[in-house]
């Protein structure tokens, strides 16, 4: 659980800088979108996991 | 009188209550008189009022501005803070360097979030603290208010009521370290850090763990609450049926004395039971004391985040007014578990108290 939480916390705060140097255009809302699968696989990944061993 | 005052000043000895004397200091910042289980019960036969209620709303003002003025310093430091970014922000046309001026309001954001993240730690530790010594308190206080529930004539109650209480403290105190705790605590720090980026990725996930400890705490305090009220129920017939034949075989089968014995009977039950209801009169005393300290810090606490949220909305960036207003939230329901915890520990001392009243 606090791994879970802890890598949550981690990529949120990455998140944060690199949308400071996301570049301005086009380009920026494709690199959101993939950021943000990436985050949602970090939440999600434990219950799969978890439903896994179930 | 003065068997009655003998047999009171004989029960009253071998009642051991010397293992709550750590937490009988609790009652002092909230104007409650220091007295022993003795001067308690002679106040409560001689009809005299326990507490003070002059005194008691002084001391209860008092502990709420000391509060609110120790927690105005975290206010200060985050209104600085904020008026700082609020300048850099503003200064950003002037110099046309924005992602200078970017980089430095995310490190006073960092600043902001490290700061409320060490206070909320602190509200985390008193109501894990206080969850804790009032659990120790109920499992000190109940074995020494087992012998009297049996005595006072409560075998069935004592012996079902005891244990069922017993393992709900513990069963309780467990869930709210272990689980709610936990979850209000991950739905702070999602928060905190859900205001550092300008899109919103954990917000919900925080208000749902918040919504989620709350429900779970209403859930446990309604379970535990309801099936030891309902096993007391049950257990006072019993008791009630037990009583009624001890006095009627005492009267009836014992020859000559058989009438005085009976009436000796029900002194000896009545003063035991004075005694048993001054030693629950503590526990209700304790308990409040333990509990209503630790729920107006964390008030005073959450009142200070929500006025900085006030006083920051205008000067400052929307996400730390919105961070900040979202933390007096979720302290406001740190408060609400400790509430819904004093809640249940008060409904096991009710019902306790409430065994051998005489009421049979």
């Amino acid at each position: 659980m606090y791994e879970w939480v802890k890598n949550i916390i981690l990529m949120t705060a990455f998140l944060a800088f690199s949308e400071l140097l996301f570049p301005a255009g086009a380009m920026a809302k494709y690199l959101r979108l993939i950021f943000s699968l990436v985050f949602l696989w970090i939440v999600v990944y434990p219950l799969t996991m978890w439903l896994a061993e179930i | 009188m003065d068997e009655q005052d003998e047999i009171l000043r004989e029960g009253i000895k071998s009642v051991d209550l010397s293992g709550l004397k750590e937490y009988m200091d609790a009652g002092d910042e909230l104007g409650f008189p220091e007295m022993s289980l003795g001067d308690l019960i002679q106040k409560l036969l001689s009809g005299e009022s326990l507490l003070d209620p002059a005194q008691i709303w002084s001391a209860f003002k008092e502990l709420l501005l000391g509060e609110v003025q120790s927690a105005s310093l975290l206010g200060i430091q985050i209104l600085t803070l904020c008026i700082l970014v609020g300048m850099l922000e503003n200064l950003t046309n002037a110099f046309g360097e924005k992602a200078v001026s970017r980089v430095g309001s995310m490190i006073c954001s960092y600043a902001v979030v490290g700061l409320c993240l060490v206070h909320f730690s602190q509200a985390y530790s008193i109501c894990g603290d206080s969850v804790d010594s009032v659990s120790s308190a109920m499992q000190i206080l109940l074995p020494v208010l087992l012998p009297l529930i049996i005595a006072v004539g409560g075998p069935a109650s004592g012996g079902a009521l005891h244990p069922l209480i017993l393992t709900s403290v513990t069963l309780f105190s467990t869930l709210i370290q272990k689980l709610i705790l936990p979850c209000m605590f991950f739905s702070c720090v999602f928060l905190l850090t859900n205001s550092l980026t300008e899109k919103d990725y954990v917000k919900k996930l925080a208000l749902f763990l918040r919504s989620a400890g709350i429900f779970l705490t209403g859930l446990a305090v309604t379970l535990f609450s309801g099936i030891t009220a309902l096993q007391g129920m049950v257990s006072k017939n019993a008791d009630g049926m037990l009583a009624q034949t001890a006095r009627y075989s005492i009267d009836n089968f014992v020859p000559i004395v058989g009438g005085f014995a009976a009436d000796s009977l029900d002194l000896v039950l009545s003063c035991v039971g004075v005694i048993k209801n001054g030693v629950g009169i503590i526990g209700l005393l304790l308990i409040v004391a333990l509990l209503l300290v630790p729920i107006l810090k964390l008030l005073a606490i959450a009142a200070i985040y929500k006025l900085t949220a006030v006083l920051t909305e205008p000067i400052g960036s929307k996400v730390i007014s919105d961070c900040m207003n979202e933390l007096g939230n979720t302290i406001v329901f740190l408060a609400a578990v400790l509430f819904l915890t004093g809640i249940l520990f008060l409904i096991f001392m009710t019902i306790l108290i409430s065994i051998g009243s005489g009421d049979w």
